[in-house]
């Protein structure tokens, strides 16, 4: 591990809390082409070797499901004497092609109620309203990636929101009371670690350091008495904030932040 | 020094590096045309697998769902880390181990080399399918050779206390076979310990010796020797080592490794063939083979060779000093192979052949 | 032998056989016909079949499928693939470990900065925190995302 020069800190210098809020994903990454095809190929061999679907367990005998279960079946070809298959004379046990994947297909019900589990599952867009519109200060965009609060100072330009530490006070408590101060009282929000995840020496002697903190629910909205040293706000994605910050502050940043 | 071997990995930057065969041997491609496009092409064969012989058996061939496509994408993949491999490989500034091991890497994974690997005879084999010169052939050949053979050649060696009786220890290296293929003899590679007829040996052993290091085959010399540890010395009340064999200076290839007459002349024999000829009652006799590589100069990067007609004064083939002989020559031991024999009713035969005296009849004594 | 007597009763049957036990110096030993509670020799009762069922549920004859039996090529196919496959973990678990590893460094650096910057700061930060969970509300990543993407209307209790 590589152990930084010992230089001997002056008192007094500025020293700012700066705080990661980070929105994780809400919906898991996109499966590359070899993920999808591996998944896809393994599954098949599974299908291919699974056991045959034992019917007459979850079926009694001669009742009225049981026989609307078989109905629905497709049949298997059945061997006969008499018939040359060239595909290999089929071998069947309990309805099941013993060397195919059996297909099970569950009836469905006539009322199309609610009680219904086959019911088509609608599956809702991945790209939101805050996508399409563009709109950067929304929590419901880029629902794959993590997102993360970028501020912009009238005087400093954009960064993570800071505060300057009061020394008989932990940093993590420092920046989210901050973060309240700056954006309202409602939000839920969970702190990594009391610890910083990282440290910039800025050449004016003034240190920052980094904690690292979760939301979970609740609007950041910078309030009033803030509107004058803030002009906005913006959740990124970590590209978006490379482009944002320029290389040489995210030189200092990037390896604390995730896809 | 390593020029025949490094000419093997010049290949253009090419991102379909498996499929160019400009410059990279015939040997790492499949070469029956119809199973080649089965195993890359895949779904466009008509009526099944070209490896599966009888028709009707090719007919009736499933082959599993979505393998064509994910195969297409993983070779894909392997092949685009091949081409990074083969890039590093071809630059200057790497030692010829590494450059080997990047090899390996190139061509570890294609499936083509897999294929003509694992479905092809990797001891007999053929150069232009299993080619030993390429270092991706000595790799898996290597890892076939670890698997089983080289653990039961250890197991025997130290079950029959072949080590330390002969020498002190073998940390194998070399695949080393035996096969006695006159008429005496059966034509098949002889599994170690193995008791055999004194029929069968009757006529010399051919050896093959299967190189799987990064040796200079034009330079290296190598040294063999049969001993018997297991010749009665009455005198000492004990045992005594005798030579039956020695071969030296021999060269080998990768591929072109199998010391027969055909190898070597007069001149490399350091001690002719004696057949083993055990003596009634005097128990179960092992004669241990010994593969040597004999030292490098390290200046002019020749072989050193042994000079056999000074070797042969000094030499006691009744009583030989197998530590010391390694000790003074500077030999290396790669590898080893033992087969056993006792006394049967062929031994007279085989004495009259050679014009050896009659053997002793021993009988126990009560003491 | 006593049970087959068919015109005893129960009660008879017993003291005939402590009697005769205890004249012969046996233990009793008792047994009289009553109510059948097995099914005939020919059906099986609902609670065995029902064993039946579930055990040959759990058995794997007839069940089993035909043994997958690949030809050369597609052996070497499905190597391949498995290759490819572990490789490409392989790659993606060392990232992981690597970035892992440079964030344990920063943090490591980090605090011996603010050590030596606000020891007050660095001794509240320093504290053990083993045993702290993630807590309830953080939601799981999903295939597809919820209804109410984001709970915006959250109130500080």
């Amino acid at each position: 591990m590589s152990t930084p020069a010992k230089r001997v800190v002056s008192k007094g210098v500025p020293i700012r809390a700066n705080l990661i809020l980070s929105r994780i994903p809400i919906v898991v990454p996109e499966e590359t082409k070899i993920e999808k095809q591996y998944r896809q190929y393994q599954n098949a061999l599974e299908r291919r070797l699974m056991w045959t679907f034992p019917a007459y367990h979850y079926f009694k005998k001669g009742t009225l499901s049981e026989h609307k279960f078989l109905s629905v079946q497709k049949k298997p070809i059945t061997n006969n004497p008499n018939v040359w298959f060239p595909k290999g004379v089929p071998d069947i046990q309990h309805g099941r092609e013993r060397s195919k994947a059996q297909e099970v297909i569950l009836p469905k019900s006539e009322t199309s109620d609610d009680s219904n589990i086959t019911r088509p599952v609608e599956k809702n867009s991945i790209v939101t309203e805050a996508d399409k519109a563009g709109d950067k200060s929304s929590l419901e965009r880029q629902l794959r990636k993590t997102l993360y609060l970028l501020v912009n100072y009238k005087k400093g330009g954009w960064s993570f929101p800071k505060f300057d530490i009061d020394e008989s006070r932990s940093l993590d408590l420092t920046a989210e009371n901050g973060l309240r101060k700056i954006g309202g009282e409602n939000i839920n929000t969970w702190t990594v670690s009391k610890k910083p995840v990282g440290a910039i020496e800025s050449k004016d002697g003034s240190l920052d350091f980094f904690i690292k903190s979760h939301i979970l629910a609740g609007k950041f909205d910078i309030v009033k008495e803030s509107k004058g040293d803030i002009g906005e706000y913006a959740w990124l994605t970590k590209t978006e904030i490379q482009e944002k910050l320029g290389d040489d502050y995210f030189s200092q940043t990037g390896y604390m932040l995730t896809e | 020094m390593y020029r025949r071997l490094l000419h093997t990995g010049k290949v253009s930057r090419n991102a379909a590096v498996w499929s160019d065969f400009t410059s990279r041997s015939q040997s790492l491609g499949v070469s029956n045309a119809a199973i080649k496009q089965g195993l890359l092409q895949g779904e466009q064969r008509t009526e099944g697998p070209a490896s599966i012989k009888r028709r009707a058996n090719r007919l009736k061939y499933n082959t599993p769902e979505h393998i064509d496509e994910t195969f297409a994408t993983c070779y894909e993949y392997l092949q685009k880390r091949a081409v990074k491999a083969y890039a590093r490989a071809n630059e200057s500034d790497i030692t010829p181990e590494l450059k080997n091991q990047l090899l390996v890497k190139a061509e570890q994974t294609n499936p083509e080399v897999q294929y003509n690997f694992q479905f092809n005879e990797k001891l007999d084999n053929i150069p232009s399918v299993i080619d030993y010169e390429q270092p991706v052939y000595r790799h898996l050949g290597r890892k076939h050779w670890e698997s089983y053979q080289q653990m039961l050649l250890m197991q025997r060696l130290e079950t029959l206390k072949v080590i330390p009786d002969t020498l002190p220890t073998l940390d194998p290296r070399a695949r080393v076979d035996i096969k006695f293929p006159f008429s005496t003899g059966v034509n098949q590679w002889i599994e170690p310990g193995k008791f055999l007829s004194s029929g069968v040996t009757s006529l010399e052993p051919v050896f093959k010796i299967q190189e799987f290091d990064l040796v200079n085959p034009y330079e290296q010399l190598y040294t063999i020797l049969v001993v018997n540890p297991d010749e009665p010395d009455l005198l000492n009340d004990s045992f005594k080592t005798t030579l039956s064999y020695g071969l030296t200076n021999i060269k080998i290839g990768y591929n072109d490794n199998v010391v027969d007459s055909r190898k070597f002349f007069e001149r490399n024999v350091l001690a002719k063939y004696l057949p083993p000829v055990p003596e009634k009652n005097a128990g179960d006799q092992r004669f241990a083979v010994w593969v040597f590589r004999q030292p490098i100069d390290p200046e002019t990067g020749k072989g050193v060779a042994i000079d056999n007609d000074a070797a042969t004064q000094t030499l006691d083939r009744e009583n030989l000093d197998v530590r010391s002989f390694v000790k003074d020559n500077k030999l290396d031991a790669i590898g080893a192979h033992v087969w056993r024999s006792k006394w049967d009713s062929n031994v007279k035969n085989v004495r009259d052949q050679y014009k050896l005296p009659k053997g002793r009849v021993f009988s126990r004594v009560r003491t | 032998m006593l049970s087959r007597s068919a015109n005893l009763t129960k009660a008879e049957c017993a003291s005939l056989a402590t009697s005769t036990t205890k004249a012969l110096g046996l233990a009793p030993r008792v047994q009289v016909r009553t109510k059948r509670t097995k099914a005939k020799a020919s059906g099986i009762t609902p609670q065995t079949q029902r064993i039946i069922t579930q055990l040959s549920v759990m058995s794997a004859r007839k069940k089993q499928p035909r043994m997958l039996k690949l030809s050369q090529e597609d052996l070497v196919k499905h190597q391949t693939i498995q290759t490819a496959w572990h490789t490409y973990q392989d790659i993606q678990k060392h990232q992981r470990q690597e970035a892992l590893k440079l964030q344990f460094q920063k943090t490591d650096a980090a605090m011996d900065l603010l050590q030596r910057a606000a020891p007050d700061v660095y001794r509240h930060a320093n504290v053990d925190e083993q045993g702290k969970v993630f807590p309830m509300e953080l939601r799981v990543p999903t295939d597809f995302p919820p209804r109410k993407v984001w709970y915006y209307d959250y109130k500080k209790e």
